[in-house]
């Protein structure tokens, strides 16, 4: 074998490895529905049957007996928040899960008085091991879920302008909202207990904020009664809806992006022309070297 | 070149890992952090001394029910607090609680105390004195308590004090000491109005007030419901004759305050009562006198005795019909028949349907049977309800009532495949079916789905449905497929239903793809198998033609050597001959010299020696720029002859 060949193969070889471990190898981002480490959705989007979706022009036109599942970590353009309201308007429900993100931009879009409050919540009583994840037990107007006695959070943060008849979880009266990060409370810092969600009907469709989207991630559903509440305010509008979760404002890592490109590579390959395309290759490399010894013939 | 291969590779196999090495460094943003892996941390200090003090505050203002409220939001099972601190806090929660019951009832035994004092009720204000005097001595144990469990929290929640809330944890302690402080406080307060009722009793004591005597007389003892009844009667002190004027007398019914009326001149009083549309048999008449103003202490209080008041209405009686089952958003129908006890001219009456307590219907019937129809909401949930029918009170007709329970359910549609196929060339699959109900069926959404491909059509109002599936290319092997029909009907009262039933595919596409590696495969077979015919076609022609042997050639072109080294070449050449002739073995065109040598060397036996010589000369001749002498030549030829000799003895 020459050395021009033996470099052509190990590359191939090299290429197709990559290709494949990269295809198999899991994502580690937060959030991602393919990540199946603790900070993952994996296991949420395994329970519930979750669609992804990477682009929010893949919106169901008629999207009622959908859920939207959006952590909008990255901002949205003005057409995607006519898009999301597009989709609430017509009977959609949308679960907005933020705490440090852009959640703030697309409420005001859609008309919608609350806010996220982006203070760190600690609570110094009610938590799990320690302040920055707060144990909420307080349940309030929303009816959310039966048997739900308390829910775990991770680094949340709390609402604002959300009349009482829409809050659906309270947290303690010993929770504060750490504005400055200094990690105690001060004077000017609001007290508990502080609404950390609520549901409340928008045209024909429901918004749901939850001021965590960490309540999503694998090592948290888990925790408390959080599956139950997650089921509880998905199923709240309808019994067995179809829920689909946005990647695309999500930080990704080169690895999501490979997979990615290759997830589109797949996808052409398997259109008509990729899989003739394919088809023409196969033969010409299975009978290159007849062709070969005939041309030396 | 080798080098260059080298950083070839490393340079793709450094790019390609950078990202997975990125990744595995962590996320640059960490909007949470892994339960797991989280740190534990008690910064309880603070909210646990604020809360106590909230608490013992709340106390001290005599506001109990408000601090039993705020001890209870520390739930301490959910709270997260050292297990000796939590030991600790319910023992205190505990005291607390009891303290404030105490407190409470210490409070409303005292307010008891001193309306009974008013009223000159000597014997049950000192009831109620010495009750209260125990509470005052439980409060005290409990106080003591209570401080030394404040001071052992607060020496526990020490440690647990950031150095950054040091001088609000200070803070939170002063306060909690100023709100126990008050708390003892209030303890002696209520210690002295006990004291204070006790002298006041005494005092009544040595003078006591003068007992006071009421009659009470109805006009009617018997009424219809709504009607009115007057009472009347005469109020009196125990100096004999004495009758008072100008006091308030209270009237009531059924032990309630009905009315009040004033005693003329003579001690007389009379009040109107209304009897109320409380459908009832009988009613309790009976008047009071409570002294007031300077009566206090000088006349005591009076309560007359009691007359029964027959009440007179009509009996409504109804008895209804529930089905056992319903269905979301169909009409529920409700049987049922009002009656009455006695014979009495039909009224109209309204009635109501109530579900799980929220009215569902209202409507009017009389004596007679009556049927009504109420719609139930589409979106109610499976499960079990009550359903209640009232006939609303209308004067001096009583009201009645009735309940059932019923199970709200949703029908299973069947859904049946008339016909299913698949067409090759189209790439098509066609289903046609319909959907059955005992139910009204007005349509629904039909899934039909077979691998990845799935499409949505709508079923017909007679449930009846037809659809074409395109399936992309490559979705599915050729076999029978598994076909998915799933049925969403429109109508609430209708669940979803899923049936499968089967098609065999045959994708022309992927019969193209494997036809074509078929044949692929099979060119290449047969590309081997016409290589090999073709060598053993040259070996026949090789075996055919007459081809001259190598030595002959060597031999005619050897003639014209007539130097040293053709004389040996041409020696050689004949030794190969004779050789060839003896064993039986040629020598190949493709044969080196040594190849041939070696081929025959096992069959010279006596010529053997000389060939080996002759073989090495006539390779030296060959191959080497050395010229051979005369001398060779002549060594050349006489060693062919002792090979033909010794080959020519060896065959004989």
């Amino acid at each position: 074998m020459g050395l021009r060949r033996f470099l052509l193969v190990l590359t191939l070889a090299i290429v197709v490895v990559l290709a494949v471990v990269i295809w198999f190898y899991p994502s580690s981002e937060d959030f991602m529905t393919e990540n199946p480490f603790w900070n993952g959705l994996k296991a949420f989007s395994e329970r519930f049957q979750a669609s992804t979706i990477n682009s929010l022009a893949s919106l169901p036109a008629e999207p009622e007996g959908t859920s939207l599942v959006l952590v909008p970590y990255l901002e949205l353009t003005e057409s995607e928040m006519k898009k999301v309201r597009d989709y609430v308007s017509h009977g959609g429900t949308l679960m907005l899960l933020d705490d440090y993100g852009y959640g703030n931009e697309l409420l005001e879009y859609l008309g919608v008085d609350l806010r996220f409050t982006q203070g760190a919540l600690l609570d110094p009583l009610f938590n799990y091991k320690n302040k920055q994840l707060p144990r909420v037990t307080d349940f309030g107007a929303v009816p959310v879920a039966e048997d739900v006695e308390s829910i775990l959070l991770n680094h949340a943060t709390s609402l604002s302008g959300t009349p009482e008849s829409e809050v659906a979880a309270w947290s303690s009266r010993f929770s504060f909202l750490d504005m400055n990060h200094n990690s105690t409370w001060d004077e000017d810092e609001p007290k508990g207990p502080l609404p950390v969600a609520a549901g409340l009907p928008v045209n024909e469709g429901y918004l749901v904020l939850v001021a965590d989207p960490s309540i999503l991630i694998n090592s948290m559903e888990g925790m408390g009664d959080n599956y139950s509440f997650i089921e509880g305010i998905i199923e709240s509008q309808d019994p067995q809806p179809e829920v689909l979760v946005d990647q695309s404002h999500l930080p990704e890592a080169s690895l999501d992006e490979a997979k990615r490109v290759l997830e589109r590579i797949r996808s052409r390959l398997s259109s008509p022309l990729g899989i003739s395309a394919l088809t023409v290759v196969a033969l010409i490399v299975v009978l290159s070297p007849l062709w070969r010894r005939e041309g030396s013939s | 070149m080798k080098r260059f291969a080298s950083i070839l590779i490393l340079t793709i196999l450094v790019v390609a890992l950078l990202p997975l090495a990125l990744v595995m460094a962590g996320p640059i943003h960490t909007p949470h952090e892994d339960p797991d892996a989280a740190e534990i941390g008690f910064d309880i200090s603070l909210p646990i001394l604020w809360h106590y003090a909230d608490v013992l505050a709340l106390l001290a203002q005599g506001k109990y029910q408000d601090a039993k409220d705020l001890l209870e939001q520390l739930d301490l099972e959910q709270a997260s607090i050292p297990d000796d601190i939590r030991s600790v806090m319910q023992a205190y929660n505990g005291l607390l609680s009891d303290l404030s019951e105490s407190l409470d009832g210490l409070d409303a035994l005292l307010d008891e105390a001193e309306l009974l004092l008013e009223q000159a009720e000597l014997e049950q204000t000192r009831l109620r004195l010495a009750a209260a005097g125990e509470l005052v001595e439980e409060a005290r144990v409990l106080l003591a308590d209570i401080n030394e469990v404040t001071e052992e929290i607060i020496r526990l929640l020490g440690p647990f004090a950031p150095s950054a809330e040091v001088e609000a944890v200070d803070e939170a302690k002063a306060r909690l000491r100023e709100a126990m402080q008050r708390l003892e406080e209030l303890e002696a307060l209520y210690a002295a109005a006990l004291q204070e009722l006790e002298a006041e009793v005494e005092q009544q004591e040595e003078a006591p007030p003068e007992t006071t005597a009421i009659t009470v007389q109805v006009d009617k003892l018997q009424v219809w419901v709504g009607d009115t009844i007057t009472v009347s009667g005469i109020l009196s002190s125990s100096e004999e004759g004495k009758t008072l004027s100008g006091r308030v007398i209270t009237i009531f019914l059924d032990n309630k305050i009905s009315a009040k009326a004033t005693t003329d001149a003579d001690g007389l009083y009379q009040g109107i009562v209304d009897i109320p549309y409380c459908y009832v048999n009988s009613m309790t008449v009976h008047t009071e006198y409570v002294p007031e103003g300077d009566d206090k202490g000088k006349y005591q209080s009076c309560s007359s005795d009691s007359v029964d008041v027959d009440i007179s209405f009509y009996q409504t009686r109804l008895e209804i019909e529930v089905p056992e089952q319903a269905y979301p958003g169909l009409p529920l129908k409700i049987e049922g028949e009002i009656g009455y006890e006695t014979e009495i001219p039909p009224v109209e009456r309204q009635i109501k349907v109530l579900w799980d307590d929220e009215l569902l219907a209202t409507f009017y019937g009389s004596q007679d049977a009556f049927q009504v129809e109420a719609t139930l909401d589409a979106g109610i949930e499976v499960g079990e309800y009550t359903l209640m029918v009232i006939v609303e009170a209308q004067e001096h007709y009583s009201d009645a009532f009735r309940d059932g329970r019923l199970t709200i359910v949703k029908g299973l549609p069947e859904i049946r495949i008339d016909k299913v196929s698949f067409m090759t060339l189209t790439r098509k699959m066609r289903i046609e079916g319909q959907l059955l109900s005992g139910l009204p069926l007005q349509g629904g959404a039909v899934t039909i789905k077979l691998g990845d491909a799935s499409t949505v059509v709508s079923a017909s109002a007679d449930g009846e449905f037809e659809a074409s599936l395109s399936l992309p290319l490559g979705s599915v092997v050729m076999g029978s497929q598994e076909v998915t029909v799933t049925a969403e009907p429109f109508e609430a009262w209708h669940l979803s239903a899923e049936t499968t039933t089967k098609v065999f595919v045959v994708d022309v596409v992927n019969l193209g793809l494997i036809s074509a590696a078929f044949v692929s495969i099979g060119v290449v077979l047969y590309a081997r198998r016409r290589g090999k015919p073709g060598r053993r076609e040259a070996e026949v022609l090789e075996a055919s033609l007459p081809l001259p042997e190598p030595t002959e050639i060597a031999l005619r072109e050897l003639e014209e050597l007539k130097d040293s080294r053709g004389r040996i070449l041409k020696a050689y050449v004949e030794a190969v001959g004779v050789a060839e002739k003896a064993t039986k073995v040629s020598m190949k065109p493709y044969m080196t010299l040594r190849e041939f040598l070696r081929e025959i060397l096992p069959e010279l036996d006596g010529a053997a020696e000389a060939f080996v010589e002759l073989t090495r000369l006539s390779e030296r001749a060959l191959y080497s720029p050395y010229a051979p002498g005369e001398d060779e030549a002549m060594q050349a030829e006489s060693l062919v002859l002792t090979v033909k000799e010794m080959l020519r003895r060896g065959i004989a």
